[in-house]
């Protein structure tokens, strides 16, 4: 037993949580294509918001958004 | 409209205004002019009541400007320098908002003209983010005439535009004077202030250096020098002939042009004209040579 | 005043500030309790081989009560982050950029202007914390079981709302100091963080804001409201006068200057 087991239980649980995950990466990814961005590149956001959890949107969303819109 | 006298205001040690002296008449036009950290800008932050000059007298209205608490208790509109929105209003809300101002509400209906009149009403429902330099200059203009204020102070409406934008905001302007409104707006592009302009004001290290109405201006500032052409190429005793007249100093030629120093005058003219019509000389051309506002400018500024 | 506030938030809302600081406090207060029921037990015996359930139960407080205190901890190191720097523009940027100078000539009062901004985020920082709270409160009690009173969770909501107002203020003044928002933000957390480590070095968080945090946590712990008034009246007064020196610092400003 080397794995974390994910029971149904569980993945009922989970759900918000990755309900909020994907929904601020789908809001930022968009609002990337959409606006533009600050500060770093667009792949590099991109990559931040898909990879880091909640920290990467967050973070785009702080500082990364374009300042014009 | 506008009284200043023997201004002074510092940045810590550092003197920005040495006493300078400004009058705005109501329904005036005024020029302000001068170089890049002549002063401008620091004058006009005090006349909107955004700063308070260190010493002096300065009546806006017939307000004194170091005895008000806020800057809309002048009955003025002002525009900064590089106008600042929220980006993420529209232009309409923008003027909503600015429009509020607690006493009273202006309502959507003078919005609606007031964005028609700066050419903003096709744009209104977009983000001010992403207008472009010259629209938030115009958008500028039109929060500036919001509360109908009788005085628009306005800091460089046309200088960081384009040739489009700069005749967009200079119609502006002259509509604002079609409106009865006072304007002293300041540039560094004097063709800009010629064309607009009744009165200019030249500021040149913190000091009014020049203050006359345009008319004038060019009245005093034309020179005695001429331009005149002939019929034909123009020979040695054409060149004698006027050579010999006491009142001219001294002739240039070139084919048919001749170019003519006359002593300095109002006659000058007059006397010119009798030595050609005595002489019986053949001429298609005649041009009085004129201070350009910008040799006046260099002249009032560096002959100092 | 009205104008003032729809301005607010409508900023709140398009530069998503609401969102940023509404995602990640429902994030946590859902992540906690999973992570105590699931992951950190599985966590622990892949770590301990062989060790039995019983231990961990006792090492851990698998309890409605635990995720609670988890959420809590978890708030003051990582949502007080998320709070100062989304706030940390409010005042500084609009300096800065010079967006006041419009709205001032415009006939608005600072004094609107800035209560305006205090109002909208101090209402929402409590909306957000106390719904953290609540939506943390319901997942462990689903989780594990219901043994702490719903109206106790409320309170602790609003004392770590309160504790937000807190930075929420500090923002503000250190906004009219700072122009960098960024370096406002900094500012911000490195003091509230000298002053928590003040408040446990000489143990007198009773008479600082970070006293909320602890209010919160004794009456979690043992349903203990002691010095709870006096953290309350000491905090008020401190954020009444942060404002008021932020509105003063602001009315003697000259403004649009290079």
């Amino acid at each position: 037993m080397n794995t974390i087991e994910l029971t149904g239980e569980m993945f009922i649980m989970l759900l918000p949580l990755v309900a909020i995950q994907l929904g601020l990466t789908i809001y930022c990814v968009i609002k990337i294509m959409k606006e533009g961005v600050e500060n770093l590149n667009k792949w590099a956001w991109i990559a931040i918001c898909i990879f880091l959890n909640l920290i990467g949107p967050i973070t785009f969303l702080i500082v990364g958004r374009k300042r014009d819109i | 409209m506008i009284e200043v006298k023997n201004m002074k205001k510092s940045f810590k040690q550092f003197e920005v205004l040495k006493g300078l002296d400004l009058n705005v008449k109501h329904g005036e036009i005024y020029g302000f002019i001068g170089k890049n950290g002549a002063g401008k800008s620091t004058t006009m932050n005090i006349l909107a009541g955004l700063s308070k000059p260190t010493d002096g007298v300065c009546l806006v209205g017939d307000v004194n400007v170091s005895n008000i608490m806020q800057p809309s208790e002048l009955d003025l509109g002002y525009l900064p320098e590089d106008p600042k929105f929220y980006p993420w209003f529209s232009a309409y809300e923008t003027l909503v908002y600015l429009g509020d101002s607690g006493l009273e509400r202006i309502k959507p209906r003078r919005i609606h003209e007031i964005l028609e009149w700066g050419g903003l009403l096709n744009d209104k429902d977009r983000r001010v983010g992403t207008f472009s330099r010259g629209m938030k200059q115009r958008l500028g203009i039109c929060s500036a005439i919001l509360h109908d204020p009788s005085l628009l102070i306005l800091d460089e409406p046309s200088s960081a535009l384009d040739p489009q934008g700069r005749n967009d905001v200079l119609q502006l302007i002259k509509g604002l004077k079609e409106m009865g409104k006072t304007v002293l707006f300041s540039s560094h592009i004097l063709n800009d202030v010629e064309r607009v302009c009744d009165k200019i004001g030249i500021i040149a290290s913190g000091k009014m250096v020049l203050e006359k109405s345009l008319k004038n201006l060019e009245q005093s500032h034309f020179q005695s020098v001429y331009d005149v052409i002939f019929e034909d190429v123009i020979t040695e005793t054409t060149v004698n002939c006027i050579k010999s007249s006491a009142r001219v100093l001294g002739t240039e030629t070139k084919e048919q042009v001749m170019v003519i120093k006359m002593e300095e005058g109002h006659e000058s003219v007059r006397s010119l004209m009798q030595i050609l019509i005595d002489n019986d000389l053949k001429i298609v051309g005649f041009n009085r040579r004129k201070h350009t506002l910008e040799d006046i400018f260099i002249k009032e500024v560096h002959g100092l | 005043m009205k104008s003032d506030i729809m301005k607010e938030l409508r900023m709140g809302i398009r530069t998503s500030k609401f969102l940023v600081i509404t995602a990640s406090f429902l994030f946590f207060a859902i992540l906690t309790p999973i992570m105590m029921k699931f992951i950190l037990p599985q966590l622990l015996l892949n770590q301990f081989q062989g060790m039995e359930e019983a231990t961990i139960s006792q090492m851990l407080d698998m309890s409605q009560k635990g995720s609670l205190l988890g959420y809590m901890s978890d708030l003051f190191e990582i949502g007080t982050i998320v709070v100062v720097f989304a706030l940390s523009g409010l005042l500084a940027q609009e300096i800065k950029e010079n967006t006041l100078v419009l709205p001032i000539c415009s006939g608005k009062k600072l004094f609107s202007i800035v209560t305006s901004k205090l109002v909208v985020f101090s209402i929402f920082l409590i909306l957000a914390s106390t719904l953290g709270m609540v939506i943390c409160y319901l997942y462990a009690g689903v989780l594990f079981a219901f043994d702490i009173e719903l109206w106790s969770v409320v309170v602790i909501g609003l004392l770590y709302g309160g504790y937000m107002i807190f930075l929420l203020n500090l923002v503000m003044l250190f906004g009219t100091i700072i122009k960098s928002s960024i370096g406002t933000g900094f500012m911000t957390l490195g003091f509230s963080l000298f002053l928590y480590f003040i408040g446990s070095y000489l143990d007198v968080h009773m008479y600082l804001p970070s006293g909320l945090l602890i209010s919160a946590q004794n009456i979690l712990a043992n349903q203990s409201y002691q010095n709870l008034g006096v953290t309350l009246a000491i905090s008020i007064i401190l954020v009444l006068m942060i404002s008021k020196i932020t509105h003063m610092r602001l009315e003697h400003r000259e403004w649009n200057e290079r």
